[in-house]
């Protein structure tokens, strides 16, 4: 089955008739139900077909549908949809009743007449860069189903990327939206701190934890984050020519792989990138990020740890136990660097509106595989696929990442970083390497 | 200051920890539980102090 068109394509082609919001439901949830990447936990085919013809009917009785009438779309298995168990990639939580209400994310998009199609799989309770969860099994990389698909939103991710849906909802709290966004070859928003919503949501680290967006266009991230966010995210042509670009240099070089940095310093010279910065401290926010991730995320899940921790995945269980064992002093170290932090990076957005960085250190590694080579040193790969999106979420920046190339086959993504509340900036110039590299041919 | 500077120091923290956070922590887990917990402590000790008042940390004027 080939890819999907984007949402936008989509709209526009039920609204020109030449298909029909049921066909295209029809068909993304065949695809869903063939697909052999295992990136669902639920496929809603009632709900999905229901609303579709909802939809046509509308369009038929020549009612106003809205901007994202017939536009089928994959949601995280950590948000609640009305009637089904949220499962945050547990077998825990599948003794909850089902969710009572649709997430707020997930209501708006609906209010705009896009169709949930299925959950998808994730890190248990978002605890994870791979998405290999061994309840509901790891979620394959449509580039080579042997790699994993980034975490901890990769069924989401994977959705998009092997064109089952154009659009899909994931969740960020140390980069679980970008590192499987540059591990897929997609694109994936994390917005400004509390600028979407995320009641009904479950948490992991409440101090990071964001909703976002993964699309395979440009167009398409600025159509769903405006719906999301309720505002304006487009940037002036005029003004988006003059958008100033600079390159993260130190940390965001240092540990990484080189034929990684040699596609991000190609597209620095396309966009046509004139300053280095170096970022002060991002090694130690990111060990900050850890540890309050680390305390938040067991604070949430005590009581389980307490009378049901063999019911956790192998992956998370001890984890979760090392930062329900986190003292305070070392919390509140991490809290009160994360201001000082905070403060060096803003001051880089005085000089440029848009600093880029590789968004993942390698390519996406062989499912399994628990070790890497970066620079001749052995890096832990899980862990170490946060390296250069830890940093950026713990200072509550907006950040993206945009595929930049490929290595081998495989994906190469380049994080986007902007000053709070400037999200158009980082999607204006999402567009402009879209438009140098166009890397979905045929997409729009 | 971290509560370990040494493996020791930190298995004797975190099992006490655990005991009294009633954590009941199985003889095979612990291992990998103090493998991650050394990685934090390590994480932690990395992190420059930084005076400031906590409440201001979680004030509106800090998203989160």
């Amino acid at each position: 089955m080939s890819p999907c068109l984007d949402a936008i394509g989509t709209v526009s082609a039920i609204r020109a008739g030449t298909t029909t919001a049921t066909r295209t439901c029809a068909r993304a949830l065949a695809s869903a139900r063939a697909s052999d990447l295992g990136c669902f936990t639920e496929i809603l085919t009632e709900r999905a077909e229901r609303e579709a013809g909802r939809i046509d009917a509308a369009l038929a009785a020549g009612a106003e549908v809205g901007a994202l009438a017939g536009v089928p779309f994959a949601i995280k298995d950590l948000y609640d949809l009305r009637g089904v168990v949220t499962r945050s990639g547990s077998t825990i939580n599948l003794d909850r009743p089902p969710a009572a209400a649709d997430a707020d994310a997930v209501q708006r998009l609906v209010s705009v007449g896009a169709v949930p199609v299925g959950t998808t799989v994730m890190d248990e309770f978002a605890y994870g860069f791979t998405t290999e969860n061994e309840h509901y099994g790891p979620a394959r990389n449509p580039h080579d189903p042997s790699r994993v698909a980034g975490g901890s939103s990769g069924g989401s991710a994977a959705a998009v990327a092997a064109g089952i849906v154009p659009v899909a909802l994931g969740s960020d709290t140390n980069g679980s939206i970008r590192v499987p966004a540059a591990l897929c070859g997609i694109l994936g928003l994390r917005a400004t701190s509390r600028a979407i919503s995320t009641a009904g949501v479950e948490p992991f680290a409440p101090s990071f934890d964001e909703v976002g967006v993964f699309a395979r266009s440009a167009r398409d991230l600025v159509a769903v984050t405006e719906i999301l966010t309720g505002q304006s995210v487009v940037t002036p042509a005029a003004r988006s020519a003059r958008l100033r670009v600079g390159s993260a240099g130190g940390y965001f070089r240092r540990g990484a792989d080189h034929e990684v940095l040699r596609c991000v310093a190609h597209l620095a010279s396309v966009i046509g990138v004139e300053h280095d910065f170096d970022i002060p401290g991002a090694a130690e926010a990111r060990a900050a990020a850890m540890v309050i991730t680390a305390a938040e995320g067991a604070q949430h899940h005590l009581e389980q740890l307490r009378t049901r921790p063999q019911d956790f995945d192998n992956m998370t269980r001890c984890r979760f136990l090392a930062g329900a064992l986190v003292p305070a002093s070392w919390y509140l170290a991490g809290q009160r660097f994360r201001r000082w932090f905070r403060e060096q990076l803003l001051a880089v957005f005085e000089h440029i509106d848009v600093l880029l960085t590789p968004t993942v250190p390698f390519r996406a590694p062989l499912i399994g595989q628990r070790e890497a080579m970066v620079d001749g040193e052995t890096v832990l790969t899980q862990p170490y696929l946060g390296a250069f999106t830890q940093p950026i979420s713990f200072a509550g920046v907006p950040a993206m990442s945009v595929p930049c190339g490929t290595v081998e086959g495989l994906p190469v993504g380049v994080q986007l970083v902007a000053a709070p509340g400037c999200e158009a900036a980082l999607l204006a110039i999402a567009q402009r390497i879209e438009d140098e590299l166009d890397p979905w041919p045929g997409v729009r | 200051m971290n509560p370990a500077s040494t493996p020791d120091h930190l298995e004797a923290y975190a099992r006490a920890a655990a005991s009294y956070a009633q954590l009941p922590i199985r003889d095979e887990w612990w291992p990998e539980v103090l493998r991650h917990l050394a990685v934090l402590d390590r994480q932690a000790a990395c992190v420059v102090s930084h005076p400031g008042s906590t409440a201001q940390l979680l004030s509106p004027a800090l998203p989160g």
